[in-house]
C-alpha cells in the first residue's frame, strides 16, 4: 500500500511520540500504542492509509463528499474497534474490511437490492456525441461511472483486486468470503463492465 | 478438445497464473479466444481510470475530522480505564506506594524482626518508627532519598503534559510525597496502610 506523503500536523494539544527523528514506527506498534488510548499514533495511522482508505471509498461511490464521509466513518468505526485488533491480519487489511463494510452498508442503504442495474440510466449524461472523441477524462469518468454501476460485491471484488492489488486470499478475507467467489465476482464485474463500455472497448 | 476456460481460470489468465496446459486451450477454442481477449480490454480500460486527486488541503481535513469524531466518541469498555485522569493519580499512589515501601525495607535494622516496626501516616508528615528505638541513620537517608527520587520520577511525568493539561484533566498536581499521601481519602489510607503492613511483614532477605 502507498503510504500518504502529504504531511499532517501534530493535532492540536497532542503529544509528538519523540522530538528525535526516529525510524517510522510500524503500524503493529502503532496499533499498540492506539489501543492504549495514544490518539496521536492513531493519527498517525490515519495519514498512513487515509489515501488508499479515501479512494476504495471514491471507487465504491463515484462522488467525493460521500467518499470523504465514509472515509471518515471508516477510520472512526478503526478506532472504535482497535479492541478487537489482533494483529492476525496487517493493518491495512483490517481497514480496507472496515471500508468496504462502511461501504456496502452505505450502498445497501442508498440502492435497491438488486444486481441489475441500468446503466444507460447512470451513464447517459457522460455518452459523447457519435462519433466525437472521448478525451481521456471523459473515459475515465466512464470507467469510474460503470464501476460504480457494478453490483456490491461485484464492485468490492473488482476494486480490490484491480486497484489495490490484494491477493484473491486477501479479498476474501475483507468480503468475506471464498477465493472462487472472489474470482466469479472480478470475472463477472469485467463482463458487466464490457457491456457497459461497450462504446470504450 | 480441453473444456473451455471457467470464470476462475480466466480471471487466472489476465493475472498469469494459469497453467500451461490450459492456456492451450485457448489456440483450439475460438469462443474462449475471445472472451480471454475481452477480459484484457476491459481490465485495461477498468485500470487506466484513476480517482481524481483532492486536494491537498484535503488530507489534513481527514485527520481533523477523524480526531473530532474521536474525541466526541466516549472510550468504552477497558479503555475507558485508559485516561489520565485514572491512570495518573493510580500511577501517583503506586509510586508513592513503592517508595514507602522501600523506605520501609531500608530502615529496617539489621535482624529486626517484621514486628518490630510500625508505620504511621499524618497529614502531611511522614514517619518511621521502629520498636526498639534504634534507627539506622544512614538507611533513614537513604530512605529519603528514595522517596525523593520517587518525588523527581512524578515530577518528570507531570513535565510530559502539555500546558494546562493537569487542570484541563481535573488532576491534581502531585509535587511532594506528602502532599501526595494527604490527598488521600481515608479509605485509600487504609488500603495503603494494608499495603505497608504487608510489606513490612514480609520475610527481609
Amino acid at each position: 500500500m502507498r503510504a500518504d506523503a502529504t504531511a499532517t500536523p501534530w493535532p492540536l494539544g497532542a503529544t509528538p511520540m519523540s522530538d528525535a527523528p526516529e525510524a517510522p514506527l510500524d503500524d503493529a506498534a502503532l496499533v499498540e500504542a492506539a489501543i492504549g488510548g495514544d490518539t496521536a499514533a492513531f493519527d498517525v495511522l490515519v495519514t498512513r492509509h487515509r489515501r488508499s482508505v479515501y479512494q476504495v471509498c471514491y471507487r465504491f461511490v463515484n462522488h467525493h463528499e460521500d467518499a470523504a464521509d465514509l472515509t471518515q466513518d471508516t477510520f472512526v468505526r478503526a478506532w472504535k474497534a482497535l479492541g478487537s485488533f489482533r494483529g492476525q491480519a496487517r493493518f491495512s487489511t483490517w481497514i480496507y474490511r472496515i471500508a468496504v463494510n462502511v461501504c456496502l452498508n452505505r450502498v445497501s442503504l442508498k440502492t435497491p437490492k438488486t444486481d441489475v442495474v441500468d446503466f444507460d440510466l447512470v451513464a447517459d449524461q457522460r455518452q459523447p456525441a457519435p462519433g466525437a472523441a472521448i478525451d481521456a477524462a471523459e473515459r475515465q469518468a466512464m470507467v469510474r461511472a460503470a464501476v460504480n454501476s457494478l453490483p456490491p460485491r461485484q464492485r468490492a471484488a473488482l476494486i480490490l483486486r484491480t486497484y489495490h492489488e490484494l491477493s484473491h486470499q486477501e479479498v476474501a478475507d475483507i468480503v468475506g468470503t471464498s477465493v472462487g467467489a472472489v474470482k466469479a465476482n472480478v470475472f463477472h464485474a469485467l463482463a458487466n463492465l464490457k457491456k457497459r463500455l461497450e462504446p470504450l472497448v | 478438445m480441453t473444456p473451455c476456460l471457467t470464470p476462475d481460470e480466466f480471471v487466472d489468465l489476465v493475472d498469469g497464473a494459469l497453467a500451461a496446459d490450459r492456456e492451450a486451450h485457448l489456440a483450439t477454442c475460438a469462443a474462449c479466444a475471445a472472451t480471454a481477449t475481452d477480459v484484457r480490454e476491459v481490465l485495461a480500460a477498468a485500470l487506466s481510470a484513476d480517482v481524481p486527486e483532492p486536494s491537498p488541503l484535503f488530507w489534513p481535513g481527514v485527520n481533523a475530522r477523524v480526531q473530532a469524531a474521536v474525541a466526541a466518541s466516549p472510550a468504552t469498555g477497558w479503555r475507558a480505564w485508559l485516561r489520565l485522569d485514572v491512570l495518573v493519580p493510580i500511577a501517583g499512589l503506586a509510586l508513592v506506594v513503592m517508595a514507602i515501601a522501600s523506605a520501609i525495607d531500608a530502615v529496617s535494622p539489621a535482624g529486626a524482626g517484621a514486628s518490630d516496626i510500625t508505620w504511621t501516616i499524618t497529614d502531611g508528615a511522614r514517619s518511621f518508627e521502629v520498636a526498639d528505638g534504634v534507627v539506622d541513620e544512614p538507611a533513614a537517608e537513604a530512605a529519603v532519598s528514595t522517596a525523593d527520587d520517587a518525588l523527581a520520577m512524578m515530577a518528570d511525568l507531570a513535565s510530559t503534559l502539555p500546558e494546562g493539561g493537569w487542570d484541563a484533566l481535573g488532576v491534581t498536581r502531585l509535587p511532594d510525597l506528602d502532599i501526595a499521601a494527604a490527598a488521600l481519602t481515608a479509605d485509600e489510607r487504609d488500603a495503603l496502610a494494608a499495603l505497608l503492613q504487608s510489606a513490612v511483614e514480609r520475610p527481609k532477605s
